[in-house]
């Protein structure tokens, strides 16, 4: 390892903890190190396209009000998300004060706990607001002596945004279950959704709607925002350079600043500081079925079953593909910004479909392993093959988001929801069918040479893609206008129904095995 | 010179006291083996000791000043070996002794000559270039202890040193123990081996229910008269077991009816 600095000095000191703690931290998440180097380039390839598609765009409109308006609008939904999915995928923030091995070591709590802060927090956004932040320097300082202005406004707003991501993690340092496990994959979503709308409308180029235009430039609301952190920052690089203005919006950026370092320290710290050694339990979130199977006292056959469907949908791989499909077609529908909603049911779907990428199990053996393995939060996006899918997803989604999609009317809307339903309960009914006659660990057709299930698997599977293509060429038909919407209805209900059908046989078949062969079919030891 | 010195040391867990009223005093060239059986505080006196746990009342000195978390030129003179897992194991052995010299304030070429001595008088030159995840139980105890030793500390922690070491490598812990003992250092350990620590330690503190029972020296410690029906076994084992409140020789009562019929 090369020197850094002078040996046993602070600044060495710190830079040699933080080499150390970043491959510890990238083992942690259980991700290839060339894995993360590639997601994190690849986030820099399209944040630098977004800013240099947005921002120019942007700082080119006319209007001085809807300029700024627009530009505190960007600045206050992207740390808003920023710190919504910060706080939610940092929850377990056990990991951050766990400080009892470091703490042993010739450093002070202090450092090591900014330290952490600072790696668990602006160092994942580096990747993504890093463009902007030079963009906005370089391009929008006005003139040399603007710069320092401009970049303290910055990187005070990147240090309003780590205070106030540590004192919410602080504040909400406790056990996450179900729904704020769910609420990070909404998080993220919404994240990703922000992004690839502002990718969008810097390529499509205009806001093609007069309405919004105007409810953007009169917004009251839009005008308040310019008075919180981000928005004094938009208010700098909109009129930039050494300004009386200006320099009052940098001394506001700096009082909030030291408000919230002031309550960080003495109001929440104080209480980790009492026990430096920190609380060492891990925090966890698990899937809200497991949470539910954990606390049942008594489960009827019935129940059993709609919690094996659920689980089918959220942890078999291609059943979560079908319900990310029918998300994906739901979304699509809705006449919004053309094909914007393309993108966040993509992202959706690929969390959905990359939850337990790396376990493939059967219902059986996931619902036994969620009883006694509660699944990390962190794990949805560590599992491996998830980074290269969301990575192929996002560009798709953001390819996607680009295309502007015409609105389908009414009667397609009804096809197309009658096809999606159809979709799902297929999904559920052949996959849960599924798991109750095969209820091993599935290891793979190669390794598990079993002709029947290999059968059962591919008639399963195309059944599933079938209202889906069913639905294409209903929408191809109705297009050339050679089906009337109430034929093609008909159709779709007809499938809804047969799909109805044959999901309430299963399910029927289903309470028959489990009334016979009970619970312990469900808890069996995958491995016999 | 009083290196640790520890005054009515005490630690409760909402009304459960776990360590009460402990006094302990180390000076420069002493080694305090401090033993106990299971649950008798002396790995929470050991993480006060170390400043990772606050006391709920009593006060740690060492080296004449307050143990404070955040002192770090005092911490720089400490060497501290936990009984848990080695930190940062996605590094080679090698990577983590250069790391911990860096931290420590010593240059380049120390740090290399000190690295390169400790793996060998370790027997860990063979592993050096391995990620320590693949090393054994005993290889990570070996590991954190030439780590923490790399900068010759005037204090020195180890909780558990002997777990899961070989004879050999006992043998060279408690010879480097003793060295360091020789050449100032003040050394606190905590071990169920109590064969090893009889053997390497200068005074013995004995632990139950969080009140130490007996505190003296090695040789004060051989001249108490022998316990009741006392064994052959060593005399630190036979105390421990004349204080655990157990049954001496337990057994289960299915096995002896099996061994009946």
């Amino acid at each position: 390892m090369a020197p850094i600095g002078k040996p046993g000095s602070r600044a060495d000191l710190l830079l040699t903890l933080a080499r150390l703690v970043l491959p510890d931290a990238v083992r942690r998440s259980k991700q290839p190190l060339a894995v993360a180097i590639f997601v994190a380039i690849l986030f820099l390839v399209f944040a630098t396209a977004a800013t240099l598609g947005l921002l120019p765009a942007v700082f080119a409109i006319e209007g001085a009000a809807l300029r700024r308006n627009l530009l505190s609008l960007i600045a206050c939904s992207v740390t808003a998300i920023a710190l919504l999915v910060q706080v939610v995928l940092r929850v377990p923030v056990t990991w951050l004060l766990d400080l009892e091995d470091l703490l042993r070591l010739p450093v002070g709590f202090r450092d090591l706990y900014g330290l952490r802060f600072a790696l668990s927090t602006i160092g994942y956004w580096l990747p993504v607001l890093g463009p902007a932040t030079v963009y906005l320097t370089v391009m929008r300082s006005g003139s040399v002596g603007g710069v320092p202005i401009t970049l303290l406004g910055i990187l005070s707003l990147v240090w309003i945004f780590g205070r106030a991501a540590a004192i919410l993690s602080l504040l909400v340092n406790r056990s996450v279950e179900g729904k704020l496990g769910a609420l990070a994959l909404v998080a993220i979503t919404a994240a990703v959704y922000g992004a690839i709308l502002l990718g969008g409308m810097a390529f499509g180029g205009e806001l093609n709607s007069d309405g919004i235009v105007r409810s953007v430039e009169e917004s009251a609301v839009l005008g308040g925002l310019s008075y919180t952190p981000p928005g004094l920052v938009a208010g700098i690089v909109h009129e930039p350079g050494p300004s009386t203005s200006n320099l009052a919006k940098l001394g506001s950026l700096f009082a909030t600043l030291g408000v919230l370092a002031m309550l960080e320290n003495r109001l929440l710290l104080r209480g980790y500081l009492e026990r430096p050694g920190g609380d060492r339990r891990a925090a966890s979130c698990s899937l809200p079925v497991a949470r539910l199977l954990r606390k049942a006292k008594r489960l009827t056959p019935t129940g059993v079953l709609t919690l094996i469907e659920i689980e089918c949908l959220l942890r078999l791989k291609p059943a979560r593909l079908v319900l990310a499909t029918v998300l994906g077609f739901a979304l699509v529908l809705i006449p919004t910004l053309g094909g914007f909603a393309l993108g966040p049911a993509a992202i959706l779907g690929v969390f959905l479909n990359d939850l337990r990428v790396s376990k493939q199990p059967p219902t059986c053996y996931a619902w036994r392993e969620s009883l006694t393995l509660p699944l990390p939060v962190w794990r949805v996006f560590s599992a491996s093959g998830s980074a290269v899918n969301v990575v192929i997803l996002l560009l798709f989604a953001f390819l996607l988001g680009l295309a502007s999609l015409d609105w389908f009317g009414w009667p397609f809307l009804v096809v197309a929801i009658c096809l999606m339903l159809a979709t799902f309960l297929m999904a559920t009914g052949g996959y849960s069918l599924m798991q109750l006659r095969w209820p091993g660990r599935n290891d793979g057709f190669i390794n598990d040479l079993d002709g029947a299930k290999l059968v059962a698997a591919l008639v399963v599977g195309h059944l599933m893609i079938g209202p889906g293509i069913l639905c294409a060429v209903l929408w191809e038909l109705l297009a050339s206008q050679r089906m009337t919407p109430a034929t093609a209805a008909l159709i779709a209900v007809g499938v809804l129904l047969l799909a109805a059908a044959t999901a309430l046989a299963s399910r029927r078949r289903r309470r028959e095995v489990l009334q016979a062969r009970g619970r312990e079919l469900l808890l069996k030891d995958p491995s016999h | 010179m009083e290196v640790i010195k520890a005054e009515n040391l005490t630690r409760s867990y909402g009304g459960n006291v776990v360590v009460d009223g402990v006094d302990l005093d180390v000076r420069a060239g002493q080694i305090l083996g401090f033993v106990g059986p299971n649950g008798a505080g002396k790995t929470t006196t050991w993480s006060m000791l170390t400043g990772v746990l606050n006391p709920t009342s009593g006060t740690v000195r060492l080296l004449g000043r307050p143990m404070d978390i955040n002192d770090t030129d005092l911490k720089q003179q400490l060497g501290i070996v936990p009984d848990h897992s080695v930190m940062f194991e996605s590094l080679t052995g090698e990577e983590l002794l250069l790391s911990y010299a860096r931290i420590y304030g010593l240059g380049r070429e120390d740090a290399g000559q000190r690295t390169d001595e400790a793996l060998a008088v370790f027997d860990l030159e063979d592993a050096a270039k391995r990620p320590i995840t693949t090393y054994s139980h005993g290889m990570r105890k070996k590991i954190r202890l030439a780590a923490a030793t790399l900068h010759a500390p005037r204090v020195l922690f180890l909780d558990e040193p002997f777990e899961g070491m070989d004879a050999l490598s006992a043998r060279t812990v408690m010879s480097i123990l003793q060295q360091m003992a020789e050449q100032g250092a003040a050394i606190f350990l905590t071990s169920h081996m109590l064969d090893y620590v009889e053997r390497v330690s200068t005074h013995i503190a004995v632990i139950r229910d969080g009140k130490v029972l007996l505190s003296c020296s090695r040789e004060e410690f051989r001249e108490l008269p022998a316990a009741e029906g006392e064994d052959g076994a060593g005399r630190l084992e036979n105390l421990i077991l004349s204080i655990s409140r157990r049954e001496r020789f337990s057994r289960l009562s299915w096995i002896g009816n099996r061994s009946a019929t």
